[in-house]
């Protein structure tokens, strides 16, 4: 059995074993849920340090297409990596900086990690579908307030019910004609589906994905629940459930839908391709243009990442080697970027004790520290040079000229919506470092600074210490894309669907598979 | 009109009903049970698409034999279903519970609008 699989299995275990220690937060389930997230990122750094080959992990003894098969390799443990990293610094910042949470809170986080390395790993469609909700379940009642209104997240949970239960009548659809669950038997398969058939199940199917990406006109839920939400809540559902998301959707896209070119012209004037290409171009636009007018900065960075997803979503529909890599690189410098300026973000919320940004004004005169953690997160989400963002978007570039007209219109599009997040962003760390004009101008006085120490800023220089690594050696990143982007396409000895066809049949020499 | 047909019809009866039910109203509860309506008829669609005609529930007896059509109906989408039903499950009660927050909040099940200026504990 691959290690691979304890990203799964520990948390799981984790979370159904912290609880014994007691309901209450107490030292004992803290130090136990960061030390399980903790040697998983260990583990994570062990496993990308001593690479192996793109392998598939056969479940419970029962063989694809028949049981459920994982796919491993350096781009899907690079992401579960970010996901614990991710889920680790939330947890940490919500101990040290954020109001006391039950234990169930810790649960839940463990949880959501579980079901995003599920959701990577997986290759089955159902098994997908399940690990989905498993980590919608888990951020719906992250993001439930302990105090006020909770209609923001009742909206959350109405959108993520409704597009699942879509997503499940399109799976549904999907196995009467398929008879496979497996997404590679599914894309051998899928040309020979009679069109309303694939029609159906692939609308339904990118419908679910697209509400848990944020996705124009599904994205409404998205601002009030970012608001209402703990700050570590924002960070996991910005960096975990909408990468894991995206992830999802593209390797549906690669696998099954294989790139939309299998799918027949909407109305014969454009393909499946540029219709998401359209829904992703009209998020990144709005999505940027709603933050030069937004005045709270919770639901500014809800916006950030609703037009950062818009743009992963033009690069997926794309479908090209270059494009494939950008939305990779994008999903990336999203998480680690808004990990930072929602680090900053709850900083500031707690100190002033509200959302709004203009409240937060002069605060960077008593910690500076936050000003340079707000520039850095805006760098690496905006794309400037030498930051992760900086590399999506210039692959993204590249791809989008292959690609004509559309592709033309999606790189102006890209540089307005830039410009435009850059003002939003930039003004917000401006009025952090400003003075005050007047000490009445916040909610209340700042409190003292509890700022320093390597302890009180762990979580945010994690996420800058990778940050500068695939910023400033991208190299590594890239090549795992596109070994990722040539596996999925079946250009490379280890694709997906040869290795795992060689699963199907396991007396095939040269197979390289793990029980 | 079949069975097959029938059953078809009515599982997509449910999910309309449901979605009418997202529609028409704000009420917190009514969206609870239109979901639930949804999720119903999805899962009854589900167990169709493994139902084949004359066939027995899949179970191995002694009487079992490989030559000849399978008599047993496709259990796949019999386990998709149960997990389906546990999803169901789950988060139906996560939605009472936050019903019961928005009661207790607003005094009432309407689900408008957030209000504007509030003050934010993390």
């Amino acid at each position: 059995m691959s290690a691979a699989v304890a990203f799964i299995a520990a948390p799981l275990a984790a979370a159904f074993l912290i609880p014994l220690l007691g309901t209450r937060a107490s030292w004992g389930t803290r130090s136990a849920s960061l030390l399980t997230l903790g040697s998983l990122l260990a583990l994570g750094v062990w496993m990308l340090t001593h690479p192996v080959p793109p392998q598939v992990v056969i479940l419970g003894g029962w063989r694809p297409p028949f049981g459920i098969n994982l796919y491993v390799d350096a781009t899907a443990l690079m992401l579960v990596t970010l996901f614990v990293l991710v889920a680790l610094a939330a947890l940490w910042f919500q101990h040290q900086h954020g109001q006391e949470k039950p234990v169930s809170f810790d649960v839940l986080v463990l949880v959501l990690t579980a079901a995003g390395a599920g959701a990577v790993f997986t290759q089955d469609l159902f098994n997908l579908f399940v690990f989905l909700e498993i980590a919608t379940v888990s951020a719906v009642a992250l993001s439930a307030p302990q105090t006020g209104s909770p209609r923001g997240v009742i909206r959350y949970w109405l959108f993520s019910s409704v597009s699942g239960a879509a997503m499940l009548l399109g799976i549904a659809v999907l196995y009467s004609g398929a008879g496979t669950l497996n997404l590679v038997d599914l894309g051998a398969r899928w040309a020979h589906l009679e069109a309303p058939v694939r029609w159906v199940s692939g609308v339904l199917i990118l419908l679910g994905f697209l509400v848990k990406m944020e996705i124009m006109p599904f994205h409404v839920w998205a601002p009030a629940t970012y608001r209402r939400a703990p700050s570590s809540v924002g960070l996991l559902l910005s960096g975990v459930v909408t990468g894991l998301a995206a992830f999802s959707a593209w390797k549906f896209f690669a696998l099954v839908l294989r790139g939309g070119a299998s799918l027949p012209p909407v109305s014969g004037v454009f393909s499946f391709s540029q219709a998401l290409f359209g829904l992703g171009a009209l998020t990144l636009i709005l999505g940027a243009l709603a933050m030069l007018a937004e005045k709270d900065g919770k639901r500014l960075l809800a916006f950030s990442t609703i037009s950062a997803m818009g743009l992963v979503l033009m690069a997926i529909s794309l479908g090209n080697p270059r494009a494939v890599r950008a939305a990779l690189f994008l999903i990336f410098a999203h998480a680690l970027g808004k990990g930072l300026l929602f680090f900053v973000a709850g900083l500031a919320t707690s100190r002033t004790r509200r959302s709004e940004w203009d409240a937060w004004r002069g605060l960077g005169q008593a910690s500076p520290s936050l000003v340079w953690f707000w520039f850095l997160g805006a760098a690496t989400v905006i794309g400037l040079p030498l930051f992760p963002g900086f590399w999506g978007k210039l692959s993204f570039v590249g791809g989008a000229l292959e690609m004509g007209l559309w592709g033309r219109t999606g790189v102006l599009l890209l540089i307005v919506a830039t410009v435009a997040e850059s003002v939003a962003l930039l003004r917000v760390g401006h009025v952090l470092w400003e003075r005050p004009g007047e000490p009445a101008t916040a909610a209340e006085p700042p409190a003292a600074c509890a700022c320093g120490g390597v302890s009180y800023w762990a979580g945010a220089l994690a996420l800058i210490a990778v940050i500068l690594w695939m910023g400033l050696w991208p190299s590594v990143f890239t090549r795992a894309f596109t070994s990722t982007q040539s596996a999925y396409a079946g250009r490379s000895p280890s694709s997906v669907a040869r290795i795992s066809t060689d699963a199907f049949a396991p007396r095939r020499a040269g197979l390289k598979q793990d029980r | 009109m079949n069975i097959v047909t029938i059953v078809a019809i009515s599982a997509l009866l449910l999910f309309g009903i449901g979605l009418y039910g997202l529609w028409s109203g704000r009420n917190v509860l009514r969206w609870i049970l239109a979901v639930g309506l949804m999720e119903t008829g999805v899962n009854v669609f589900l167990v169709l698409t493994g139902w084949r005609p004359g066939a027995a529930a899949p179970i191995v007896t002694e009487a079992f034999s490989t030559s000849g059509p399978l008599p047993f109906i496709d259990p796949v989408p019999s386990a998709l279903v149960l997990t389906s039903i546990v999803i169901g499950l789950g988060t139906t009660t996560l939605a009472l519970a936050l019903a019961v927050l928005h009661g207790q909040e607003h005094g009432n099940l309407d689900c408008g609008d957030d209000p504007g200026t509030l003050e934010v504990l993390e």
